[in-house]
């Protein structure tokens, strides 16, 4: 095949979904899964393997368990399927690696539209499992998106509230300008994270912070030596900027006419402008997930623990 | 012990020498395994007689065999070989120009001399290949120059050519260059034997066979702004007998059939075939693999066969909306797209051929497996063209019911999508125009198998 067609093809079908799925086997100890995150984690800090296409490609051990739940997790904007890795592992120690977790990097070009990220969500889940009745759900998500996922259960949103993130879209312009845009080594761009407030936890950062680099290498002809080589973002955020409003707009009104249970997991109270169900953090920041890894593991664990034997249609809170 | 699959056995195997040896299969006769460079072949196709065999290969070499007359069955012997093209490289763009060929097609014979054309991604050439005798000059006067010490005028003879050798040449009569900014797929000659096309991803061009530097642009789908591409061309080829039509096939898995008394540019097609995707199957890879990699004339140029990476489909050409019949060929893999994607097997573009009578249908897969359906796809022939496998399955009592009469259902190493080698795929094949045999590549191995 020509490269122009190869190119074509890939380009349509976007950034190839990486996911990381940590799933359960019966027949393992309950430390061998801990062990496999690990092992995941120890190649993911193994910078010098990896060239671009970051995480690992799933990581499917058996087809889904449909007794065990099964958690989606789905990062926003800036972030990336690893920033869900510690959290996961300490969901599977409280559900006693009784479920299944599911984290993938969204499109990182083009179409990010809610329609298009939204679709991408459904055909990942469908090539990764190929399956479309899942009875039970928790779904975690930094970014809610509209509902195609008929058997869902649960959905839970982190940090996200419309009124705020609409009135923040505003400095979101400057704050992006401001942001370092080449690092010379990922450990400076992690480095960069801990610094800029992004993620506060330094071990969520090492892990989740390269797939959002990609190396872009010098010209060949203006140096020989191999060192000088640059990391930038992959996604230029900027770029997205069309999108923004689109993704919150209606926010609140499609998160409580959702047909599952709902939990909201914010950073600070001052975040709220509606009354639902809440889950305060301390220490964090925004990434809640990376920086308080083991509450937000609790709490979604309760939450669905409490909300395990719903039966659809739930009733409105 | 022959093998027998439904009555197809194998015949020959062109290739490195080194495992041949241990088969001593009856139908192989070694003496004709002729030292194959260690290149890949990237190209079949046997000439209208069906005598004479071409192949290409990444090295950009042409090899033609010849078939041997003189034993009956079927088989063939080393003929010719000659360098078609060398790597270039494009100063412009500073990019390399592969010399792998990419496809040969055979003029109809006029003379003694044979021609057939070859390209790579950039340039055709017309290739003759014709006997040559040599002569050397006999009968000299002076052998060593000097002059004769005591010469007599009687002694004096005219010096006289004789046949020494016959050897078979092959130079390039014409070479169809620059007229392609995108990778050529497919060249098609016509039925008038006069013109020919060639395509590339987003253009086909018009040639006339004696004319090298002007061609007609007669399909055009690049669009103003690069960004907006969405398909481009993936084959193309002439009508059997009516010389005014042609086909090709896109990236979005249609096949468009044009008509060049209608216009001079044929941008608007005569007939679109394109089967509606139904919206249940749709998947994340679905765009990819309704990439259409081949698409072929039955001969009597009733029937269009297409394929896509899971499936064959069988077109009447007067029927635009849906396929007569499509075959599932390895649907094993379906679930197999994301692992297919990784490495990059999701691209491999097949060939499909038709047989000599129309009746029936030949395409490859992996693990070295090929298949032959009839045209109703109510049978399927697997064949593995692999030396190592005709190895193991003489060895072992379990080996006669490998060999007995394959079913659909029966198929159990392919299903075993582990131990498929991804490596090991059937992308070229090419069928005789009057019997039923075949000649498949195998990376860098020929194989030929006959139907007795």
């Amino acid at each position: 095949m020509s490269l122009l067609q190869k190119n074509l093809l890939k380009g349509k079908i976007g950034h190839t979904p990486n996911a990381l799925i940590i799933s359960d086997n019966q027949n393992n100890e309950n430390n061998e899964n801990n062990e496999i995150l690990e092992e995941i984690l120890e190649e993911i800090l193994d910078e010098e393997e990896e060239e671009g296409k970051s995480g690992i490609s799933t990581m499917s051990t058996t087809t889904l368990n449909h007794n065990v739940p099964l958690f989606i997790m789905h990062h926003g904007a800036g972030s990336s399927g690893l920033s869900f890795a510690l959290c996961s592992s300490h969901i599977k120690r409280l559900m006693d690696n009784k479920c299944t977790i599911f984290s993938y990097d969204c499109r990182d070009d083009n179409d990010l539209s809610l329609e298009r990220l939204s679709q991408d969500l459904v055909d990942v889940l469908k090539a990764a499992f190929d399956d479309e009745v899942v009875k039970k759900r928790c779904v975690v998500s930094h970014v809610a998106s509209k509902r195609l996922v008929p058997s869902m259960t649960c959905l839970a949103v982190i940090d996200v509230v419309e009124g705020s993130a609409l009135e923040a879209l505003k400095g979101m312009l400057p704050f992006l300008r401001n942001r370092s845009t080449e690092f010379k080594s990922i450990e400076d761009a992690i480095e960069w994270s801990i610094n800029s407030g992004t993620v506060h936890n330094p071990e969520s950062a090492r892990i989740s912070t390269f797939p959002l680099l990609i190396e872009k290498i010098e010209n060949k002809e203006s140096t020989h030596d191999e060192g000088v080589n640059k990391y930038v973002w992959r996604t230029d955020l900027v770029t997205t900027q069309k999108y923004w409003e689109e993704w919150f707009t209606g926010l609140s009104e499609k998160f409580l006419s959702a047909r599952a249970a709902k939990l909201l997991i914010l950073a600070g109270t001052d975040r709220l402008d509606k009354p639902l169900t809440i889950a305060q953090m301390q220490e964090s920041g925004h990434m809640i997930q990376e920086d308080a890894p083991e509450k937000t593991a609790s709490t979604l664990t309760d939450f669905w623990k409490r909300n395990e034997k719903l039966i659809l249609p739930v009733k409105k809170l | 012990m022959a093998e027998m699959e439904f009555g197809w056995k194998f015949a020959q195997c062109f290739g490195d020498k080194g495992e041949v040896e241990d088969i001593t299969e009856d139908s192989v006769d070694l003496t004709t395994i002729f030292p194959y460079a260690a290149d890949i072949i990237s190209t079949v196709e046997f000439d209208h007689t069906g005598d004479y065999l071409a192949t290409g290969d990444k090295g950009g070499r042409v090899v033609l065999f010849e078939r041997n007359d003189g034993k009956k069955g079927c088989e063939y012997k080393f003929y010719t070989e000659f360098q078609s093209h060398e790597p270039e490289f494009d100063y412009l763009k500073s990019l390399e120009i592969e010399e792998k060929i990419n496809k040969i097609k055979w003029c109809k014979r006029q003379n003694a001399a044979h021609f057939l054309l070859s390209t790579n991604d950039k340039t055709i050439k017309l290739w003759k290949v014709f006997e040559k005798s040599l002569k050397v000059v006999a009968e000299n006067n002076l052998s060593d120059g000097l002059r004769p010490q005591n010469g007599r005028i009687q002694q004096l003879r005219l010096p006289k050519l004789t046949h020494h050798d016959t050897i078979i040449a092959a130079v390039p009569r014409k070479v169809y260059a620059n007229a392609h900014a995108y990778h050529i797929n497919s060249i098609s000659i016509n039925s008038d034997g006069e013109t020919y096309i060639s395509a590339d991803d987003l253009r086909i061009n018009l040639w006339n066979l004696n004319i090298s530097d002007q061609s007609f642009n007669i399909v055009d789908i690049k669009p103003v702004n690069m960004e907006e591409l969405t398909e481009v061309i993936t084959a193309a080829e002439f009508h059997p007998s009516h010389c005014n039509l042609f086909m090709y096939s896109s990236s979005k898995g249609t096949i468009k059939l044009s008509d060049m008394r209608t216009a001079a540019l044929c941008d608007q097609h005569s007939k679109m075939f394109e089967e509606q995707e139904d919206p249940a199957n749709k998947s994340f890879f679905s765009e990819i693999i309704s990439s259409i990699s081949d698409v072929k004339f039955s001969r009597d140029g009733r029937y269009i066969l297409s394929r896509d990476y899971l499936t064959l489909k069988i077109w009447d050409i007067n029927m635009e909306t849906r396929p007569l019949k499509t075959i599932n060929i390895h649907d094993h893999l379906r679930n197999k797209l994301c692992d297919l994607y990784e490495n990059d097997c999701i691209f491999d573009k097949f060939e499909c051929t038709f047989s000599g009578d129309g009746q029936n249908v030949l395409t490859g897969s992996y693990n070295n497996y090929f298949h032959i359906y009839d045209r109703e796809g109510l049978t399927d022939i697997a064949l593995q063209a692999d030396k190592s496998a005709f190895k193991a399955k003489r060895v072992g009592a379990s080996s006669k019911s490998k060999m007995l009469a394959r079913t659909k259902s029966n198929k159990k190493e392919e299903i075993n999508v582990d131990a498929i080698d991804f490596n090991k795929k059937i992308l070229h094949a090419s069928w005789h125009p009057n019997e039923n045999s075949i000649a498949v590549a195998a990376t860098n191995n020929l194989f030929i198998f006959t139907c007795v």
